[in-house]
């Protein structure tokens, strides 16, 4: 085709000290075209657009806005040129209200003799969460009332305060519940129509295949390959990003659920708590029982309810033999394990190293004397579960923050593992973890099932649920409101039929 | 290793840097360093070696020089050290009493024959000093201290190296600052003390409140605010329940004396009285104004003359084989003459040259007592002063 | 599995970063080797003689109990600003207990004191839910205002019997620093106590969620610091000689100071170290002593005291986005 690129990137390339983000990365994208950016962890795609959105400079290279140079100075600068971006993270500031973050860095144009008309502003504000957004958050509001979702939608209308030539959605769809994610389908059609530009950036390939119409992989930093439309195919997509021909069944290969008379290791019964209403369930040992729901169903909540916590307004958590858990104390000591979904923060103590965060709450067992914990009982514990896991690190030493994701959930799997955890309790298990690396943690999880353990797995990835548990429990509004089985004819549909 | 090489690169330049420039001697005279002499000190620490008169280094303990006053104390000892012909060596500690010993600790360890500190962190740490100095052959005096335990006045009486201590007679000057402010109209007073059990406060306070009672001054109010900043709301809280309050008696704190003056402003009233101890910026406009009556202050001499009578003993000519207690006048100002004067004559140069205070010392006055002595201390005044530099 | 797996390249790389690493750690270290070598040199060796050395030492030594006892809580990202205020008061008790009842008693009462002080604030910010830095600095006020009470009424100052004038030896700073610094080490590097310290320092939520109870770690860390600063008062009281109405007031600054010049951050966590207290009381205490003997102004110390805080501050804290801000 002869139309000119809206904007294209040349040999692009970014280092931060040692690492090579990015190595002569070129691509172009066109008008009305819907263009997905893919790659595992470490790819560059998230330094691209970063650099694309002005956020980053590139140490080398050129960009090209509809032929002209470009090369924003900030965020800011590069919205003004009609480049917006929309992020994963949150990116509206809390403590204002929603109209002064619509207009953050434009209060220029609102002030008059140096005082700001806020009537204005807030009446922009509320026309674009209109036209835009089409919803009804008060732009009056402050910011950190609203919900994840609410806050998303604020970003957007912000970033479509001028419509923008070209759009980049980075990893936003992960995080977003339906309703928002069709806001935003919505906004990208609108866009493409208008002969603008979107680029979309997300670890859903089928997610991508559906949005975009190209789409470009990249890999270690360089650039792979550009597939069109028809060329869109989820197992080329994968070989492209991993490097090597990836198993598309990768979850269990068996259709085997877990024996009905098997020995309950967890009893959940009618459990009360925040937005839980009463919660009933039994956990079964060699047990993996899935959690579905949408995002703010519950199912986070009902992990740490039973990980204790959580203070119960009604019910109890029991384990069988061992008495009620009541705090995450009582429920490491019955041989509990708990994985939180937010593992930098709350899982894992990121600054301190390997060896700390793996022995923590194993302390009281290496105990010698009452209170005496020796250096080699410790590297003992922390060397035996890396090595069992296959962890990639330097030496255990090493800090946790300079591992990529997978390894840090190898590093809490490890943690619990070496607990001795009859009951794991994981919450979002391989979100944001490369396929490879997927791949080996479900192994993980399956050799813990036939070693007898029981497992609770949460996650908003339903294929990922699907294709791990012997038993789904589906949650909606904080109410189990169906369960089914392991079986080859389950599907998506099946499930979210029940979640919406 | 950037960062490591920063930190230990900053290291040495600021030291350097302090070491070059900072070598701590009164008013730029630098003297040579002194010839090592060896402290009388190990053997029989019990009985005074024999006098010297090579160089000393002379060891001065106070709170810091940041402020004026501690400053100008500290620049007053060195007007003594020099005229003596020997090294000054200051401490700033702090205000606690472990920063006292610790100051004493490293003056004796710096090489002091003598050394001089002040019990304004309390009196409990003298006898420990006292065994300190004793222990190593060194002569210490006190300055703007009296000791009021009867117990550790014994102890030290007791301790060879103990020359003596000087202080002000606070409670003369506290009756005569009082006096000022009555003979200049004042009729109802608020006293402020800067402190709880501090004998310097209350002594001068004692002496204001006889004066008072003699002359007929109400004392409307006797308060006790530590932070100098809540003088002002204070002063104006009493002014609204008692409008007839026109004076105020600082014991210390000086420095407050213009913020009271706004809250009398404030409260509408524009003739007032305020009798203060302790100098600070801006007391001559006040003292021209009228506002301020009396400020006792300069006593910063105290340092000079502690230093001298060590000097002495250290010499070999004791002033007496008694502890010597040699009481410090205040330079009290009354108006802006006065302010003038002190200006000129003791606040930026010396306000005694080195042959004026060799008269105080026995090597060059041989007629010398401590009776002659205290009188030559005792014309300290701004007539005296102002008498002596016109010849 | 992959370390044999490396190249030659990456294994290099690997042990230039850990020589960096361990060079970094030994930063204090090497900091306080400079400043005595310098002090040492400009003093003409008086820095080094045995007299000032011992005397360097018996300076120090109230800041190094009281220091080692503050890593504890300082590590969880806590400060404790009633240390200072807390060796003021347990001093004025024991000199009190002392000369009223017995020498011993004092003693006992001065740790009594300082440990009923920190379990004060420990239960106030665990329970009832304060900020720990507002509920300490209350607590400091508090005492405070008691100290000077207690002390003003007998005069401005107490002095201790003349019988505790013999405690104070050399021994019984050598005998009491020993035992003292390997409890204080020991609890840190190989209980769990201390390894909980350091964890909440780094995330409260992620510790509790590996099974440490946050509340109870916290009131021991101001427990421990109260006890040690009454200990550390009863040591003031035996040096000075008494107690008085400003005993201890710079004590919780040169607490904090030290600790930071011996390479920990006040944000505790992954920075938090034993040695930081010691190196930290070695280096501010030679500080001073040399620079006296030296023969800096006052002013000059102060301005070098701050400029090296400055510094260190700024080098050491990492600009890291993926240290957790707190």
């Amino acid at each position: 085709m002869e139309r000119s690129p809206l904007i294209e990137v040349k040999e692009i390339s970014k280092s931060f000290t040692s690492t090579k983000a990015l190595q002569h990365v070129s691509m172009a994208v066109y008008p009305g075209e819907v263009h997905g950016l893919i790659g595992e962890n470490g790819s560059g795609k998230s330094t691209l657009s970063a650099i694309i959105s002005g956020n980053l400079k590139a140490d080398e290279g050129e960009m090209f806005l509809f032929g002209e140079p470009y090369r924003p100075a900030d965020s800011f600068d590069a919205s003004q040129h009609g480049v917006s971006m929309i992020v994963q993270e949150q990116g509206t500031i809390d403590t204002v209200s929603v109209a002064a973050n619509i207009c953050a860095g434009r209060e220029d144009q609102y002030c008059r003799f140096g005082i700001l008309d806020s009537k204005r502003l807030t009446q922009d504000a509320q026309k674009l969460l209109e036209e835009v957004v089409g919803t009804s958050i008060s732009p009056n509001a402050l910011a950190g009332t609203l919900s994840f979702e609410d806050r998303k939608l604020v970003e957007i209308a912000r970033a479509f305060y001028k419509m923008p030539e070209l759009f980049i959605v980075d990893e936003t769809t992960t995080a977003l519940p339906q309703k928002g994610r069709n806001i935003l389908y919505g906004l990208i059609r609108k866009l493409r129509e208008a002969g603008k530009a979107v680029i979309f950036i997300s670890h859903d390939i089928d997610e991508l295949i559906q949005v975009c119409n190209c789409v470009t992989i990249l890999r270690d930093g360089k650039y792979i390959a550009t597939l069109k439309e028809d060329e869109m195919e989820p197992g080329r997509m994968k070989s492209l990003m991993v490097g090597r021909e990836v198993m598309d069944n990768f979850y269990r290969s068996d259709y085997e659920t877990c024996p009905p008379d098997a020995p309950v290791t967890l009893e959940v019964q009618n459990v009360s708590a925040g937005i839980l209403k009463n919660i009933s369930f039994q956990l079964h040992q060699g047990e993996i029982l899935g959690l579905a729901g949408l995002s703010d169903c519950g199912i986070h909540d009902v992990g740490k309810v039973v990980f204790g916590l959580r203070e119960l307004s009604a019910g109890s958590v029991q384990i069988p033999g061992k008495g009620k858990v009541t705090s995450p104390h009582r429920a490491i000591q019955a041989g509990m394990g708990f994985m939180s979904k937010d593992r930098d923060t709350e899982s894992m103590l990121i600054t301190l190293n390997i060896q700390e965060n793996i022995v923590l709450p194993s302390l009281g067992d290496l105990q010698k004397l009452g209170f005496f914990i020796s250096p080699r009982s410790e590297r003992a514990l922390a060397e035996k579960w890396c090595t069992r896991l296959s962890v990639k690190m330097r030496d255990l030493e090493q800090s946790c923050a300079e591992l990529s994701g997978g390894n840090k959930q190898k590093i809490v799997l490890a943690k619990w593992l070496g607990n001795n955890s009859d009951i794991f309790v994981l919450d979002c298990p391989t979100r944001g973890i490369d396929i490879g690396v997927k791949e080996t943690i479900y192994r993980i999880i399956e050799d813990l099932k036939q070693q007898g353990k029981s497992i609770i797995m949460i996650s908003e990835e339903l294929p990922e649920v699907i294709g791990m548990s012997d038993r789904i429990l589906v949650l909606k509004d904080g109410e189990i409101v169906k369960s089914f089985d392991r079986s080859p004819d389950l599907s998506e549909a099946d499930v979210i039929h029940y979640m919406i | 290793m950037k960062k490591i090489f920063a930190i230990l690169l900053a290291l040495v330049m600021v030291l350097s840097l302090a070491a070059c420039g900072g070598k701590d001697d009164s008013n730029g005279g630098k003297t040579d360093a002194p010839a090592k002499t060896d402290t009388p000190a190990s053997t029989d620490a019990d009985t005074p070696a024999p006098g010297n008169t090579d160089g000393f280094k002379y060891g001065f303990a106070s709170w810091g020089t940041a402020d004026e006053h501690g400053r100008t104390l500290n620049a007053a000892v060195g007007w003594a050290v020099d005229a003596a012909g020997g090294e000054f060596v200051g401490d700033a500690g702090g205000f606690t009493a472990e920063a006292t010993v610790a100051s004493i600790e490293n003056l004796i360890s710096a090489g002091c024959q003598m050394v001089s500190f002040c019990t304004y962190a309390g009196e409990a740490s003298v006898p420990t000093i006292s065994d300190m100095c004793r222990e190593k052959g060194v002569y210490w005096t006190m300055w703007d201290t009296q000791i009021a335990d009867p117990e550790i006045a014994a102890y030290i009486a007791e301790d060879p190296y103990y020359v003596g201590c000087t202080f002000e007679d606070n409670v003369t000057s506290g009756y005569e600052t009082m006096k000022a402010m009555g003979e200049a109209g004042v009729t109802n007073v608020i006293i402020i003390r800067y402190g709880s059990g501090i004998p310097t406060c209350d002594e001068r306070c004692e002496g204001g409140i006889k004066y008072a009672g003699e002359a007929n001054i109400t004392i409307v109010d006797d308060m006790i605010i530590q932070d100098t900043a809540e003088y002002k709301n204070a002063v104006a809280n009493v002014l609204l329940s008692h409008p007839e309050v026109d004076g105020v008696f600082l014991a210390g704190a000086g420095t407050a004396s213009a913020t009271v003056a706004e809250a009398f402003r404030g409260a509408g009233k524009d003739k007032f009285y305020i009798g203060a101890f302790d100098y600070f910026d801006g007391m001559g406009d006040m003292l021209k104004s009228g506002e301020l009556v009396c400020i006792n202050g300069g006593h910063m001499v105290t340092g000079t003359f502690s230093a001298l009578m060590a000097i002495n003993t250290w010499q070999g000519n004791p002033l007496s084989t008694d502890k010597q207690e040699i009481i410090i006048p205040y330079l009290t100002l009354k108006s802006y003459e006065d302010y003038e004067a002190y200006i000129q004559y003791a606040s930026q140069g010396a306000a005694y040259t080195s042959e004026e205070l060799q008269q105080f010392l026995v090597s060059y006055n041989p007629d010398l007592t401590l009776e002659s002595f205290q009188e030559g201390v005792s014309k300290w005044s701004v007539a005296d002063i102002m008498a002596r530099k016109n010849g | 599995m992959d370390n044999a797996a490396k190249t030659v390249s990456e294994q290099q790389a690997d042990r230039a970063l850990k020589r960096k690493q361990l060079f970094s750690k030994s930063i204090s270290f090497l900091g306080l080797v400079v400043l005595v070598v310098f002090f040492a040199v400009v003093t003409g060796g008086q820095l080094l003689n045995p007299d000032n050395l011992m005397l360097i030492f018996k300076q120090g030594f109230t800041l190094f109990i009281a220091a080692l006892a503050a890593v504890f809580i300082m590590a969880t990202g806590n400060l404790d600003f009633s240390i200072g205020a807390n060796v003021g008061f347990s001093c004025a008790i024991c000199a009190l207990v002392a000369k009223s009842v017995s020498p011993v008693a004092g003693v006992a009462a001065a740790l009594c004191v300082g440990a009923l002080i920190g379990a004060a604030n420990g239960v106030i910010i665990t329970k009832l839910k304060m900020p720990s830095f507002i509920t300490c600095l209350c607590m400091m006020f508090i005492l405070m205002a008691a100290t000077q009470t207690v002390c003003s009424n007998e005069g401005g100052s107490i002095s201790m019997p003349l019988s505790m004038r013999r405690w104070e030896s050399v021994g019984m700073y050598v005998v009491i620093g020993v035992i003292y610094f390997a409890v204080m080490l020991v609890m840190f590097r190989y209980t769990k106590f201390g390894k909980y310290m350091k964890a909440l320092g780094v995330s409260v939520e992620a510790s509790r969620q590996s099974g440490v109870g946050v509340d109870k770690m916290i009131f021991l860390g101001y427990l421990l610091s109260g006890a040690a600063a009454g200990f550390a008062g009863f040591l003031t009281m035996l040096r000075v000689g008494g107690a008085s109405q400003t005993t201890g007031m710079a004590m919780t600054n040169d607490v904090i100071v030290a600790i930071v010049f011996g390479g920990m951050s006040i944000s505790g966590g992954a920075t938090s170290k034993i040695s930081a207290a010691l190196l930290g009381m070695l280096i501010v205490t030679t500080l001073n002593n040399g620079m006296v003997l030296a023969g800096y102004g006052g002013e000059l110390q102060q301005l070098v005291k701050g400029i090296l805080f400055l510094v260190v501050i700024a080098v050491s804290t990492k600009r890291d986005p993926n240290t957790i801000v707190k």
